[in-house]
C-alpha cells in the first residue's frame, strides 16, 4: 500500500489532509507511518495495562462491580 | 537550512510520538503548518483509539470514594492513561479527585495531559495547585508541556511559575509556547533587563548554537510588536550581533 494512503487511514483523516507531506520520499512516509504504529502500538498496551491494574488496585468487595464497568463486554 | 518553526513543530510531534527529533529529520523540508496537522490528526486518533474505555475508567469515580478512586489513580495509572482519564472527565469531578492527589502524580500526569482538551479542568484549579505543578515541571526540564500550559493559563499564573525560572528556562518554556497571544501577553509583562537576560542566552558570544536556533525560533513565533521589543533589546545587548538574527526571520 502506498505510504500515504497507509499513514491517513491509520489516522483516520482523507489522504488530502497529508498533501503537506508530498516533499517526503515513500521511504520517509513509511518510517513515519512506523512511527505512528508504533505510538498506536505502545498506547494499546499502556492502556490495556492500565485497565487490569485499575481493578487489581481497588479493594476486594469492589472488584466486580468495577470489572464490570470497565469490561462490559466480559459481562454481556 | 532548518526554519526555526520547522524545528519546534518537529519537537512536538517528536514529543507525541515519543521519539527523538533526530529520527523526524527527514521531515526539515516540509512546511510547518503541515506536520502541525500531522500531531494534531496523530493526537485526535490517539485520544478516539480508547476514548470509550477512558471514559469508563471515568466512571469508577461514581463508584468507590475520591479517597479510594484517587489511590487506584495514583497506584494503577501511568501519567499517560491519567492524562487520557482526565481528559474524559466532567471537569467539576476531575478537580474535586485532583485535590486529593499528589503533587507528584498531578505533574506526572500533566507532562502527558492535552491542555486544550483539559482547560476547563486547569482553569477549575486553584491557583497555588497550578503554580505549584508548573513549577515542578521546571525543576524537571519538562519545558514543552510547560510551554503547552502556558498556552491555557491566565498571563498572572504563568508569570507567577516563570518568576522562579532561569534565563536559559525561560528561554526553553517561551520555545514551546504554541499561543502566540499566550506568548506574547507574558512578554509584555516582563521587564526589559529580564527579555535581555533571556536573549543574551542565544545571543552571547559563548552562546550554544542550539541556544541561538531556540532564540530564533522564539522570535519568529513572537507577534510584531513583542518581536520589534526583542530587536530593539537584543540591539543594545553587550557584544551581541542580531544582525544575522534579523535575517533569519521570516
Amino acid at each position: 500500500m502506498d505510504p500515504l494512503d497507509s499513514l491517513a487511514g491509520r489516522l483516520g483523516v482523507p489522504r488530502s489532509r497529508l498533501s503537506g507531506l508530498d516533499a517526503c520520499s515513500p521511504a520517509d512516509l513509511g518510517t513515519l507511518d512506523d512511527l505512528v504504529a508504533t505510538t498506536f502500538a505502545a498506547e494499546d498496551t499502556a492502556v490495556a495495562d492500565g485497565l487490569d491494574g485499575t481493578v487489581r488496585a481497588l479493594p476486594r468487595p469492589l472488584r466486580g462491580r468495577a470489572r464490570a464497568l470497565i469490561f462490559p463486554e466480559d459481562a454481556s | 537550512m532548518t526554519g526555526p518553526s520547522v524545528r519546534a513543530e518537529v519537537g512536538r510531534l517528536a514529543a507525541e510520538l515519543d521519539v527523538d527529533p533526530g529520527e523526524l529529520a527527514f521531515l526539515h523540508d516540509v512546511p510547518p503548518t503541515a506536520i502541525r496537522d500531522l500531531r494534531a490528526d496523530l493526537a485526535e486518533a490517539l485520544h478516539t483509539r480508547h476514548e470509550a474505555k477512558f471514559r469508563r475508567l471515568a466512571r469508577l469515580s461514581h463508584l468507590a470514594p475520591a479517597p479510594i478512586t484517587a489511590k487506584v489513580a495514583e497506584v494503577a495509572f501511568s501519567p499517560l492513561l491519567g492524562a487520557r482519564v482526565a481528559a474524559v472527565m466532567e471537569p467539576e469531578q476531575a478537580i474535586r479527585l485532583a485535590a486529593r492527589l499528589s503533587p507528584g502524580f498531578l505533574t506526572d500526569v500533566s507532562t502527558r495531559l492535552d491542555p486544550v482538551r483539559a482547560e476547563p479542568i486547569i482553569r477549575g484549579l486553584p491557583v497555588r495547585t497550578v503554580v505549584d505543578v508548573g513549577r515542578r515541571l521546571l525543576e524537571r526540564e519538562e519545558y514543552l508541556p510547560l510551554g503547552r500550559f502556558v498556552s491555557v493559563v491566565d498571563t498572572d499564573v504563568a508569570l507567577e511559575v516563570v518568576e522562579v525560572a532561569s534565563a536559559e528556562q525561560m528561554l526553553a518554556v517561551a520555545l514551546w509556547t504554541e499561543e502566540v497571544a499566550a506568548l506574547d501577553a507574558v512578554m509584555q509583562r516582563l521587564p526589559d533587563a529580564r527579555l535581555a537576560d533571556v536573549l543574551a542566552v542565544g545571543l552571547a558570544a559563548d552562546a550554544r548554537e542550539s541556544a541561538y536556533d531556540d532564540l530564533a525560533a522564539v522570535l519568529a513565533a513572537a507577534g510584531d510588536a513583542t518581536r520589534a521589543r526583542l530587536l530593539d533589546l537584543a540591539a543594545g545587548l553587550d557584544g551581541a550581533d542580531a544582525t544575522p538574527l534579523t535575517e533569519r526571520l521570516p
